[in-house]
Parts: C-alpha cells; sequence; structure tokens
C-alpha cells in the first residue's frame, strides 16, 4: 500500500476537487473579498488576517464541516491499479451477484410496464399539472387505481438472494459441525465480536450516562440529563459537526434533535436547497414516472397503515417523489457496489449516447422503502429541510441495506454479525430455532433492512438512529437484533414452529432500545 | 516514482508441499512464484493483485556489479508482509497491493531473478495465488515522471505583475 503521506494527499486532493465549484467555495470566496473592506485586516499581512477573520466569522467551521462530511464518505484512497468496479465492490463473486440481482428487479419492472402498457416517463399534460399542483399538499386523499401494481421486491425475495451467495473459492465441502456457520449466510466476511464491539461502542458502557437509560422518572434530571442537555446547546452554537457527531454518542434530547441530525449530516437550508427543492418539485409536476405509481402503492401499505406514521402520508409522497428525480443523488453510486439502471430511447438499444438512467436517481424503490423517511417527519415539518435530510441520510446509510457489499456496515455483514453473536452467545437457542425450522435471521432480517423503522416505538428508533449517526455505522442494528432475541430467548426455548417464533417477536413497540444494547454488550458474562 | 514496467517471465506457481503433489489430499499451504529478468535491474515497485494469499515472502537474487564472476547471491528482502490480516475471512483477499523499495530490507539493485512465496493457513480456501504481478525499475535522475491528473487542478502561484513591462 502507499505510505501514509501519499495516502493523506490523494485524499485531500479529493476533497478539494469535490468541494471546488461548490455553493460553499463560492460563499467563503465572497466572504473573502467582502471583508477586505473591514479595518483589520491590513495588506503586510493579508493572507493571515483574512483567514483570521473566517476563523472568527464561523465560516472556517462551516469548511471543516463540509470536510469532515466528505471524510466521512470517501472510501478509503486506493491503489492506483484498481478500476473504478473495484472501489464500489472488491470481492468479484459478489459484483457478480449484485449484477444479476439488478437485472431481475429491471427485468420485473420491464415486463410490469409492457403488461400495464403504461410508458416508464410521459409528460402531464397542462391540466393535469395544475391539478397536481393544486393537490400537492394532500395528494394522500387522492385515491388512483393501484391494484394492478405490484412492488417490485420485497425484503424477503431480497434475503434470498443473500442466502443464495457462495464464494466459488471457498471450500465447502466440510460436514457441518460445531465449528461451521449454522446460520443462512455463507460469506465468510469479518465481523466483530463483542470484546471488539465493546471497543467501538465505548460510550454506551455501564459507566456512561445515556438518553433512554438514564433520563427515566426516576433518576433526576441533574445526574446526567441537564448537564447533557446543556452540553448540546453549546455544541449547537459551535456549529461543529464532528463533536456533535461525538456527542450524540449518549443520545440527543428531543428538542435538539432536529437542529443536531441536520448539522451533523451537514445538511443545509439556504435559499439555494429550497430552490433546488422546488425545481424537483417542478420536475414532478411535469413529468409522470412510473415509479411514481410504485412509491404510491407502497406508502399505501406501509406508511399509511402505520399507527403512529399515517399523518405523514403527505409529506411522504413530498419527499419520495422529488427523491426519485434527483440526479445528485447519482453520485452516492461511486461508493455503492450497486449500479443505476439505464434505460434507451426507443431504436438505440446498446449506444451509450441514448442512455439514460431510469428513475433519474437510479434508486428502484421497494416494498417498505417509504419507512426510511416517515421517522424524519417528526424532526423536520418544512419539506424542503425534510428532503435534504433524507437524501443525505439515503446517501449515507441506507443505500447499504440494500445492496450486497462485502462492506462492514452492508446489510450482507449485518446478518453476519447477528448470526454469528447468537451462534456465539446463544447457542441453545440458535439450535433449538434451527431444529424447529425457524432460522432466525428469517425473522430479524427485516428489522435490519428497514433499520428498525415501523417496528419499535418512535421515541425508541429515534435513540437507535442517534447511535447510528454518532457511530457513522450502521452495526448496531445487528446488535441489537441479536439483543431482541437474548431478551426473548426464554419465551423462544418454548416454541415448536417458525409461526409460533415469528409470533413472539411480532411486537416490538414495547421495548426499550437502550437496555437492551447496554445489558447485551456489556453485561453478558461470556 | 516512475512507471518503467519491466518485461519480464512470470513462471507458474510450484507447490511445496511433504508428500506426493498429486496423491496427497491435503491442499497446498506455499506457493512460490519466480519472476526472471532478461538481465539485472533495480526495482522501484512491486505490484500486483491478491487472490485470497494471506502472507508474503520476497526473496532476490542478486549479482554483485564489481565482481561479476562470484555468482548470483539470494537475500530475502521482505518477510511475513501480511496480505490478509484475517486469513479465514475476506479482508484483503482480491485487493491491490504495491511493495516499494523503501519498504524492502535491503537495496533491491542488480536483482537477476525475484521469487514470491505465497502462503496461506487457512484451510477453506480452495485456490490462493498473485495475479496481474508488475515490477517497475527504477527510472534514471531525469526521467519524465507522470503525473497524476489531480495535480493540473492545484491554482497555480500568482506570479506578481511587472510593472516596469508595461507602457503608458
Amino acid at each position: 500500500m502507499m505510505d501514509e503521506g501519499t495516502e493523506l494527499s490523494v485524499t485531500i486532493a479529493q476533497i478539494v476537487q469535490k468541494l471546488k465549484g461548490s455553493n460553499l467555495h463560492s460563499q467563503l470566496e465572497r466572504q473573502a473579498k467582502e471583508c477586505l473592506q473591514r479595518p483589520e485586516i491590513q495588506l503586510e499581512d493579508l493572507k493571515e488576517d483574512v483567514k483570521e477573520f473566517l476563523k472568527k466569522s464561523g465560516w472556517e467551521t462551516k469548511l471543516q464541516n463540509a470536510v469532515y462530511r466528505e471524510l466521512n464518505v470517501l472510501p478509503p484512497p486506493s491503489h492506483p491499479e484498481a478500476p473504478a468496479e473495484h472501489i464500489k465492490e472488491p470481492l468479484a463473486y459478489l459484483r457478480k451477484a449484485q449484477g444479476s440481482w439488478e437485472k431481475r428487479i429491471l427485468k420485473s419492472l420491464n415486463s410490469m410496464c409492457t403488461e400495464l402498457s403504461i410508458p416508464l416517463a410521459r409528460k402531464r399534460p397542462v391540466n393535469e399539472q395544475k391539478e397536481l399542483l393544486n393537490k400537492w399538499n394532500e395528494m394522500g386523499t387522492d385515491e388512483p387505481d393501484l391494484s394492478h401494481f405490484r412492488p417490485v421486491y420485497a425484503p424477503k425475495d431480497f434475503l434470498e438472494v443473500l442466502i443464495n451467495l457462495r464464494n466459488p473459492n471457498y471450500d465447502s465441502s466440510d460436514q457441518p459441525s460445531s465449528k461451521s456457520h449454522w446460520g443462512l449466510i455463507q460469506v465468510p466476511l469479518k465481523v466483530k465480536d463483542i470484546p471488539e464491539l465493546r471497543e467501538s461502542f465505548a460510550e454506551l458502557g455501564l459507566n456512561s450516562g445515556q438518553l433512554g437509560i438514564d433520563d427515566t422518572t426516576q433518576v433526576p434530571a441533574d445526574v446526567f440529563e441537564s448537564e447533557h442537555a446543556g452540553i448540546g446547546r453549546k455544541v449547537l452554537i459551535e456549529q461543529d459537526s464532528a463533536a456533535a457527531e461525538q456527542y450524540i454518542r449518549q443520545g440527543c434530547p428531543n428538542e435538539l434533535r432536529a437542529e443536531l441530525w441536520a448539522l451533523i449530516l451537514n445538511a443545509t437550508n439556504e435559499p439555494e436547497d429550497i430552490l433546488y427543492y422546488e425545481q424537483l418539485k417542478s420536475g414532478v409536476l411535469h413529468h409522470d414516472l412510473l415509479v411514481d405509481n410504485l412509491i404510491y402503492k407502497d406508502v399505501k401499505l406501509t406508511a399509511s397503515n402505520d399507527d403512529y406514521y399515517f399523518v405523514f402520508e403527505d409529506y411522504l409522497y413530498q419527499v419520495l417523489l422529488c427523491f426519485s428525480r434527483d440526479t445528485v443523488v447519482l453520485e452516492h453510486f461511486n461508493y455503492n457496489s450497486a449500479t443505476p439502471p439505464k434505460s434507451y430511447i426507443q431504436g438505440k438499444l446498446g449506444l451509450e449516447d441514448y442512455a439514460v438512467v431510469y428513475p433519474p436517481n437510479g434508486v428502484i424503490p421497494f416494498h417498505g422503502f417509504s419507512m426510511y423517511v416517515a421517522p424524519l417527519c417528526f424532526l423536520y415539518n418544512e419539506p424542503s429541510k425534510l428532503y435534504t435530510v433524507f437524501r443525505e441520510m439515503y446517501v449515507r446509510y441506507f443505500f447499504r441495506l440494500h445492496s450486497i457489499s462485502s462492506f462492514s456496515s452492508g446489510i450482507v455483514s449485518l446478518c453476519l454479525q447477528f448470526e454469528s453473536l447468537l451462534q456465539t452467545h446463544l447457542p441453545q437457542l440458535f439450535y433449538h430455532l434451527r431444529e424447529i425450522g425457524a432460522q432466525p435471521l428469517r425473522i430479524a432480517f427485516k428489522w435490519m433492512v428497514r433499520a428498525f423503522s415501523g417496528y419499535l416505538a418512535t421515541d425508541q428508533l429515534l435513540l437507535l438512529w442517534d447511535r447510528v449517526l454518532g457511530y457513522n455505522s450502521l452495526e448496531i442494528l445487528a446488535v441489537l437484533a441479536a439483543a431482541v432475541f437474548a431478551f426473548r430467548a426464554q419465551n423462544l426455548m418454548e416454541v415448536t414452529s417458525l409461526a409460533a417464533a415469528e409470533a413472539v417477536l411480532a411486537d416490538l413497540s414495547t421495548l426499550k432500545v437502550m437496555p437492551l444494547l447496554q445489558i447485551f454488550l456489556f453485561a453478558t458474562i461470556m | 516514482m516512475c512507471d518503467n514496467v519491466l518485461a519480464c517471465t512470470v513462471k507458474t506457481p510450484v507447490a511445496l508441499q511433504i508428500g506426493d503433489v498429486k496423491t496427497d489430499t491435503a491442499r497446498p499451504g506455499v506457493f512460490v512464484i519466480d519472476v526472471a529478468f532478461p538481465q539485472s535491474v533495480n526495482l522501484q515497485e512491486i505490484s500486483f493483485k491478491n487472490y485470497y494469499t494471506a502472507f508474503l515472502n520476497v526473496r532476490l537474487q542478486k549479482v554483485d556489479p564489481e565482481s561479476p564472476e562470484s555468482g548470483a547471491q539470494w537475500v530475502t528482502c521482505l518477510r511475513n508482509h501480511c496480505l490478509m490480516p484475517n486469513p479465514h475471512t475476506e479482508e484483503g483477499s482480491q485487493d491491490y497491493f504495491s511493495i516499494y523499495r523503501q519498504q524492502m530490507l535491503m537495496e533491491p539493485d542488480n536483482v537477476t531473478s525475484v521469487r514470491l512465496i505465497l502462503r496461506q493457513p487457512s484451510s477453506v480456501w480452495l485456490n490462493f495465488t498473485l495475479e496481474d504481478i508488475k515490477i517497475a525499475e527504477c527510472g534514471t535522475e531525469n526521467s519524465e515522471k507522470k503525473c497524476p491528473s489531480w495535480f493540473s487542478n492545484l491554482t497555480p502561484v500568482e506570479q506578481p505583475m511587472n510593472l516596469q513591462a508595461v507602457s503608458i
């Protein structure tokens, strides 16, 4: 590998290239020019004085936040010989599996298109545009005929693909034994065990205060809660993303959460962002896409039926319809193992000049996709702000939950981590469930794919997502899934079928997330 | 830094095993790949794509330019270089690696042959090897260096205007 000095230079150059020409860059230039009028700027030390001014006025922190955002998202610098596909996903057989999965989804979408004789995209006539604009804030009242549409795929279809992943170079001729892996995932990825998890999640330990545990009514507020809230307010005044990320590992007070999440994700709501959202909205008005119907169907099937989220139905349409048309999302495919589907103008199949990405953001929604947005509606009521935060959460975290990759936060690693934790620490339970034909992953998969949205109570879900942001990783979802099984272990040992096991774990809405995680990680006897 | 990839012959990997290669059921855990050069060279970089090799040793056969009568000598220039931190799992298994002159124990000058000794202690893999082995030579002092493309994006240092050259 390159030495550290070279790696750092490459990273710096990549970030400079990314931020050059961005909105922040022009704002900084404008600020630097304007500050020349100020009396404290002297000609002799021009460079130093301008830098000092930018530091004092908070612009340096904004630049730091932008750089930190890129560092969080950039893959590690790769070898100069490594091609782009290797950066997306280093293992060849996983790339192949992702490619076949994408072909299947596309085939399903195309066949739905031909069956229903609906074009992938069409321009709306003017009166339809006017009608939609009038109804923009209440699209939920619309009852279009969606009976012929079906979701392109559901999480259980994706699970079957993951179960069938095999490394062609792996020796699976050994007889199943106590040494072998009992679970469904047969990909030998590196996952953390409990000692390593204790180190990674050190701030969740028994000796640190946590929101979700130390803010209950029995504990006086001045023990932890009020001091933690005071620190939170200070972090918000400083507007420092890195500090906010460290702070939120111990949870976030409800009143500060909206601003803190926006700070950590570096999601701004400047006039330019609002204008961009309005442009996307006019895109929705002008053109009707087939995926819009899939979004309608998904919202009607999932969020509208949920006791907590049905009130936000209209917001979900406003966000997801715009999301489908946002080409900024295409940038994340540089580090996503998936490739956006391309469709060709009629008659020009195979010619790259006539290829266009469909949908424009490259993401085909599946059954349950709208549940990624629903919890955010509790935090943001301005559509453009809600939209920017959701988009940032998607390109940082959620995309990993439905693409095949070897990344430590990818869904394959999460499934393997869940199964490993269960096999190591609850072997009797795992063995029993296997014997009755109830593989634990079949129950836990749907929780992890949705990041527990729709399964936990909303306040608990937001505490969980605080930690996802704080640790910049989704591994905590696998740990929580194992912790839930540990909590209900006694009941599960008594069941005799998959249906009964599902029934025991059907309702998670009464669970308290942080005590479960703390007990599983720090109080389990090993 | 230089990009002079050398022409060399990479021989097929040879398994080192106790017992008969054909009849023994156990898979080999060590392979040796020999790379030969037509004449003696000074190495800059050895780059390759890994395929499930866990550890790498590199030995060089050097000739002494002062006394060409004395035969070539084998020296170890890299010992137990780890490519896969955990040999049973996928990390590093298909990554691209480079070994630079600065990492080697001896100066890789006047080299006639390179021997790559691959080890994979884990029994879960069916095969392991190195692919796309490329060896780069040290360039001369004045050789043209190929700069990465991002160099051109750096802002140029502004030269102060030569006011005296401006005619009024």
